[in-house]
């Protein structure tokens, strides 16, 4: 579904992501941790192209994103979801989620209302539809922005630190939408550093350190090895 | 003073209307009004073309923009009066020209404020828009522009203020403006050019003080709207 092959990432002369090589199957779900700086957030970003790559190739459902001729089209088959929720300030909730299937799926009013309601409501905010963002708690805000991604039915959401911005009683409702979804079959790439929910979700953990993709496990040999480092690491 | 107001008021207020054309400080505001609603939109799309990245259009806009902003708005006056009609061979009336040269030389500044305004909003919301698969047009028109143009209403009336005090200018080209209705009362008079240029000057501080007061207020409550705003997101 996601293929990363050898590719290269460079900010000015500094690089940013060393040859990474891994894939992501249908279904299947992701988490990347590593350490501040190691390149998670521009390794996701590079899936839609937010970031360009200097370097291999990064296949998507078989179509090379960086040379394919339409980004927008195959952007909306692609749910990202920002640390900062990145909502729209001047719209409802409802508009907000609205806006993908009016003017990208070209959806009329009415079925685009309707579907946009059926998300809201799906993440528990049918009462919040006609809200302005800065009404909406950070968790609310961070629903919303997930019910505005997957109204566009993509084949893959991308999650960069979605909880990392809301205060620590609001964590858990996202991170359960964010569940909720990889139990209806969602393909996911979160990066996050939430490792319980990364032990109950994943079924892969990647983990980068300095631009590179230091372990691509299963989450249990993962949490195995991670247990080993940590005795290690105390016993000597 | 009072006597001059009570005898000359219409003629302050609407010029010679209705028995020649508009005048007064009702054309000011107008001439001030139309000349900035026309210049948004130019404005708008000056600050859209500097933005580009399309790099042959950033530089001849921004070159364009640094000419006007470097130039006084009386050099327009002249040209537009004097030197197109030499050119062309239309002759453009003192009003019409004042409306023209207003809207060239406040389009410029006005892309500066929208060009402001589309800078500081956070990177965040067109990536947002790019991730959703809008396409770069629909993104400015429904994203960005609306946002920015909003953020900056009080620069826009700020800008109008100076827009009505530089219609003062058209007193030199005939344009029937309060200016110009004021010349008048003070050549009829010839002996109280005191109290009724200070009239002018009332009647200008007023309109223009009143404009830039609520340019602030709204300033203020915006600015109390977005730090709300700011703190739920972050
Ligand atoms: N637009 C940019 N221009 C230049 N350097 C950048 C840019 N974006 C990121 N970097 C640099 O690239 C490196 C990797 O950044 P990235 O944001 O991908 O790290 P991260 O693993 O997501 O870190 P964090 O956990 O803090 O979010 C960092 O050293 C960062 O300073
Ligand atoms: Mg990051």
């Amino acid at each position: 579904m996601i293929e990363f092959e050898a590719v290269e990432k460079y900010f000015g002369d500094r690089h940013i992501l060393k040859s990474i090589t891994g894939s992501v199957s249908k279904g299947q779900v992701v988490v990347v941790c590593g350490p501040s700086g190691s390149g998670k957030s521009t390794l996701i970003r590079t899936v839609n192209r937010l970031e360009s790559i200097d370097g291999g190739h990064l296949r998507v459902d078989g179509r090379d994103i960086h040379t394919v001729r339409n980004i927008n089209e195959l952007r909306s088959g692609i749910g990202f979801v920002f640390q900062s929720f990145g909502l729209f300030p001047h719209m409802s909730a409802l508009d907000n989620v609205m806006i993908g299937l009016r003017r990208v799926r070209k959806l009329g009013p009415a079925e685009a209302r309707q579907i946009a309601m059926e998300r809201l409501a799906g993440l528990g905010l049918a009462d919040k539809a006609d809200s302005m963002p800065a009404q909406l708690s950070g968790g609310q805000q961070q629903r919303v922005a997930i019910a505005r991604a997957v109204s566009m039915r993509p084949a893959v959401m991308l999650f960069d630190e979605p909880t990392s911005a809301l205060d620590p009683e609001l964590v858990s409702e996202v991170l359960a939408a964010i569940e909720q979804l990889a139990d209806e079959g969602m393909t996911i790439i979160c990066v996050t550093h939430e490792m319980g929910f990364a032990r109950r979700v994943a079924d892969r953990i990647w983990y980068l350190e300095a631009g590179r993709l230091l372990h691509n496990l299963d989450t249990e040999d993962f949490f195995k090895l991670r247990q080993a480092m940590r005795l290690e690491a105390a016993s000597s | 003073m009072i006597e001059i107001i009570q005898t000359y008021w219409l003629d302050l207020l609407i010029g010679s209307y209705p028995n020649g054309p508009l005048g007064g400080l009702a054309m000011t505001m107008i001439i001030a009004v139309v000349s900035i609603a026309l210049a948004v939109p130019l404005g708008v799309l000056l600050a859209l073309a500097e933005l580009s990245p399309r790099r042959w259009l950033s530089l001849v806009t921004g070159a364009l923009i640094t000419f006007v902003r470097g130039v006084p708005l009386l050099m327009f006056i002249f040209w537009i009066y004097f030197v197109v009609p030499v050119i062309t061979g239309i002759s453009i009336q003192g009003t019409t020209t004042l409306i023209i040269a207003l809207v060239i030389f406040e389009s410029a500044y006005i892309s500066q404020i929208v060009k402001a305004g589309i800078l500081a909003l956070p990177k965040g919301q067109s990536e947002a828009a790019e991730s959703l698969g809008m396409a770069p047009w629909q993104i400015n028109v429904k994203i960005i522009l609306p946002q920015a143009i909003f953020n900056m209403t009080p620069s826009l009336i700020s800008q109008l203020s100076s827009a009505v005090k530089d219609t003062s200018l058209g007193y030199i080209i005939n344009a029937t403006e309060v200016t110009f209705a004021t010349a008048q009362i003070n050549s009829i008079l010839l002996t109280k050019p005191m109290e009724v240029f200070g009239i002018l000057a009332i009647v200008f501080f007023v309109v223009c003080t009143s404009l830039t007061g609520l340019a602030s207020l709204l300033e203020k409550r915006l600015g109390h709207a977005q730090n709300a705003a700011g703190v739920r997101a972050s």
